[in-house]
């Protein structure tokens, strides 16, 4: 090897930090290594420690430091120590002299890379030094990068010679700063030092006949707790006398990534053996390989049986199935949600669905199979398919049967207006009797039309319930002339009683619950021969805002036998007794218990067959708060009681305002207005926007207003005249001429929108006559 | 009634209370809206107007009471029903038909009544 080549390996300059302070020698030193060939330097002198620690504070990149142990402002040892602890893990080669070579080799024990003795060394004995520490510092370095790397450290310990040392990554696995610790030998024997393992292994590995390998869980000073794996050998070096040598490495990692393994096999394991699916790991060729217990329940057999089975494909599969399912598999397509029948070793099948999945890892041929019993689920859906089905069937019909109604009703009120008409012209005798005959029974199927049209309102929610105010004496009176005529030709007595506590005025729906009592009593009075129907009326508790009251329909008729009375409120109930079956759709008591219901109230009946029955009710009523106030249907009771007070039609002058833009409707609704009240005041309008300039100029007692316009609709109009007109206008009493058949949801809307009422087209006179009356005397009142 | 298999102008009469001006002003009416509405419902059938059509059986329905023809009465009702609800309309044109065919016989025996009153 030449000089040359030496050198070319250490191309690059080398800073060297000389620290001394005799500079005829520091001079000495830099020819005696300009003139070497080993080395290629630069040198930086620095003649005291204080300088030195300075230059080492802007530049850390020195190669090597050749100190002076004796500096101005440092002497002795003292002076290594004070540098290694400013500046740890620096290249020092100290420089002593001549009677000072204890101190240098205490100086290398201390961590100096080397010693010189001045005087005894030329250029070319310095260059080496300098090279060879260079070198092995560099070394050093590598080594412990890698063991900070590997997270491996070595120890050893000389128990003979009192001495323990570790590499800087020990210190560190240990969560300690090699660079501010540093134990000893003495410190290994205080129980609590970190590193007291070090010296109970020691033992151990005799023990052990001189080796040992062991993992240890240790808690580091940071308090994070650490697996390390400790290897010890003890070499005899003298009988009795050993040197432990050994290897720490932090297995940390590696040791957590296995619990997390172990516990990841766990939750898999208990998954596998909680689930209720059926999981099992197969060979293509049907050979079960693993399975759960779930297996067991889904094909019903013990687990010997299952042991047995040659192939499990036979029970999963049908032979079509089995061909697409096998085929998938051979084709390492995973199959998701494939639907099979399952059979089970009872002969039942049971319906299913397979998903299969191929592990990496796992065995060539074999798969993993998931199978879900869904055959609760497919029979719950079947059977709400089924119920879908008959809700669907009885909604049609009922739609079918509500529209058939709806048609009905229409030529139905033709058929009873004609009858109106015709009963009015000459006819004899018989004629009247028999068309009196067809009217009644005409006005029985209409009845039971606006039966099944309201029992259809009512099972579709469009029912709205009005609250206003009314009076209940006048309400029951109403009801009691309406009836009279009825047990006129039977041997029967109607008798209302009436608490003498009850309020007169409720706030409520007047009509509805007129509805629920003409119901009940015309059936008492349908079903009773002789005796008597009673209505009762008594007030069950009260507060301040509400009244709670009992109505009892009681009747001395045939009576309803006991298996019957739990299905008398069910639709399309009638009840055939004594070989006769009476009229009616069987609807009547379903809508009055709904009727019932749905304003918060409740209704029973009992019954002795033969002797009669009694149905209960109760309902709330809002309390009226004004004292003395009349009630809407008590102005028409007064008005009916008294027709002698009405001013004879010849003098009364009405103002009506008809819009209507059909030209034949509007020569009708006069000239029948005419006819009734000859003086009437008619004016004509073809549009809503006709109407309402014309209301600008004048006001009317009435107006009649059809719906469907042109330029203007009769919903527009009533909206403007009510939200747009004068105090005296916007209060005109409007009744709505509509050919339109009104169900509950129009009236509703049409009342929303300020129509009072309404007449349908074609219209009876009569209901014109009356409403156009109703109308005008309760306006005439409020104002 | 009075000799007249397609027609009943009971209720006319009634509306028309006695006064032959009025009965013969309605008659009047009526001739021509059937001539015109009629033939308007085919042609609104045919654009598939639903709207208008709706409209115009509407009105229709208010002129059918005075010819007092049932089954016209009936049928224009379907017809609105279905223009309405734009439901089953592959039947508009069946019931169109009906009052398409009964309104010559209408006409007539309404021109006959006309003719009395003049």
């Amino acid at each position: 090897m030449t000089t040359e080549k030496v050198i070319s390996r250490y191309d690059r300059v080398k800073k060297i930090l000389l620290v001394e302070d005799d500079s005829s020698y520091a001079r000495l030193v830099e020819i005696l290594l300009g003139d070497s060939d080993l080395i290629d330097c630069k040198i930086n002198n620095t003649p005291s420690l204080k300088e030195c620690l300075l230059a080492l504070e802007t530049d850390l990149s020195y190669d090597a430091i050749l100190l002076d142990l004796s500096l101005p402002d440092s002497n002795g040892f003292v002076t290594l120590e004070r540098l290694i602890d400013a500046f740890p893990g620096q290249n020092i080669i100290v420089l002593t002299g001549r009677s000072d070579k204890d101190l240098g080799l205490k100086s290398v024990k201390a961590g100096a890379q080397d010693f010189l003795v001045k005087g005894e060394f030329d250029g070319d004995q310095l260059a080496k030094s300098l090279r060879y520490s260079i070198e092995r510092n560099q070394i050093l370095k590598r080594l412990e990068e890698t063991q900070t790397l590997a997270r491996i450290g070595n120890w050893e310990c000389a128990p003979s010679q009192y001495y323990f040392s570790a590499s800087d990554e020990v210190y560190r696995m240990f969560g300690l700063n090699p660079r501010s610790t540093k134990f000893t030998w003495n410190d290994l024997m205080d129980a609590d030092c970190p590193f007291h393992l070090f010296l109970q292994i020691q033992e151990e590995t005799l023990e052990a006949g001189g080796e040992l390998q062991k993992e240890l869980k240790i808690v580091s000073s940071d308090q994070i707790e650490r697996f390390i794996n400790i290897r010890c050998n003890a070499n005899e070096i003298e009988k009795d006398f050993y040197v432990y040598t050994g290897v720490v490495q932090d297995i940390t990692d590696l040791k957590l990534a296995d619990q997390a393994k172990i516990k990841s096999q766990q939750r898999y394991q208990d998954i596998f053996s909680q689930s209720k699916d059926t999981i099992y790991t197969a060979r293509i060729n049907g050979q079960l390989i693993d399975s759960n217990r779930s297996t067991l329940q889904l094909l019903g057999l013990s687990q010997d049986a299952i042991s047995q089975l040659e192939n499990v494909h036979t029970l999963f599969f049908s032979e079509d199935q089995r061909e697409q399912f096998l085929s998938s598999l051979q084709h390492k397509d995973p199959v998701k949600d494939f639907e099979l029948r399952v059979l089970r070793g009872d002969g039942q099948y049971r319906s299913c669905l397979i998903s299969t999945s191929f592990g990496s890892n796992d065995e060539e041929g074999t798969y993993n199979g998931i199978i879900r019993d869904i055959t609760e689920r497919k029979q719950a859906e079947d059977l709400r398919k089924a119920r879908d089905i008959a809700e669907q069937t009885t909604k049609v019909r009922e739609q079918v049967i509500a529209g058939v109604s709806h048609d009905m009703r229409t030529p139905m009120n033709a058929i009873i207006g004609m009858l109106n008409l015709l009963i009015r012209t000459d006819l004899n005798t018989t004629q009247k009797e028999y068309i009196t005959s067809i009217k009644q029974s005409s006005k029985i199927l209409l009845g039971i039309i606006n039966d099944i049209l309201q029992a259809s309102s009512i099972k579709n929610n469009t029912l709205s319930f009005e609250q206003e105010r009314f009076s209940l004496k006048a309400l029951t009176k109403n009801l009691y002339e309406m009836l009279e005529h009825k047990v006129a030709d039977k041997n029967v007595i109607l008798h209302f009683e009436m608490g003498e506590d009850l309020p007169d005025i409720l706030w409520g729906d007047q009509l509805r619950l007129n509805q629920i009592l003409y119901n009940l009593l015309g059936n008492a009075v349908k079903f009773t021969e002789k005796g008597s129907v009673n209505l009762k009326v008594n007030k069950l508790c009260e507060t301040a805002e509400e009244v709670s009251l009992k109505f009892s329909v009681e009747d001395t008729g045939i009576g309803i036998p006991k298996d019957k009375l739990d299905v008398i409120f069910q639709p399309f109930t009638r009840v055939y007794q004594k070989g006769k079956l009476y009229e009616g759709t069987g609807l009547g008591l379903a809508i009055v218990k709904n009727l019932i219901e749905l304003q918060g109230g409740s209704i029973s009946a009992s019954s002795i067959p033969g002797h009669g029955s009694t149905f209960f009710f109760e309902l709330k009523f809002r309390k009226s708060i004004q004292e003395g106030e009349v009630a809407k249907n008590d102005l028409e009771v007064q008005n009916e009681a008294a027709p002698q007070q009405f001013i004879s039609d010849d003098k009364l002058v009405y103002k009506i305002l008809i819009v209507e833009d059909h030209k034949m409707n509007q020569i009708v609704a006069q000239k029948t207005i005419e006819e009734k009240w000859k003086n009437a005041e008619i004016v004509i309008a073809s549009h809503g926007k006709e109407a309402v300039d014309i209301l600008e100029q004048q006001a009317f007692d009435i107006i009649l207003m059809d719906i469907q316009m042109p330029i203007m609709d009769g919903i527009e109009a009533t909206e403007y005249i009510r939200d747009q007109m004068p105090p005296n206008i916007n209060n005109i009493p409007i009744l709505a001429m509509t050919a339109h058949v009104l169900l509950n949801d129009d009236e509703t809307y049409y009342k929303s929108k300020g129509i009072n009422d309404y007449i349908l087209k074609p219209f009876e006179p009569e209901d014109l006559f009356n409403k156009i009356e109703v109308y005008i005397k309760e306006s005439k009142r409020l104002n | 009634m009075n000799g007249y298999r397609h027609i009943n102008l009971s209720y006319l009469e009634r509306m028309s209370h006695g006064d032959i001006s009025v009965k013969k002003t309605l008659l009047e009416m009526l001739l021509k809206e059937l001539e015109v509405e009629i033939p308007k419902m085919k042609r609104l059938i045919n654009r598939q107007d639903w709207l208008a059509l709706r409209e115009a059986s509407h009105k229709m329905k208010t002129t059918l009471p005075f010819v007092g023809n049932h089954t016209m009465l009936d049928a224009n009702l379907e017809i609105e029903t279905r223009a309405k609800y734009e439901e089953r309309l592959e039947d508009v044109h069946q019931y169109q038909q009906v009052l398409e065919k009964l309104c010559p016989p209408v006409l007539e025996e309404l021109k006959k009544e006309y003719a009395k009153l003049t």
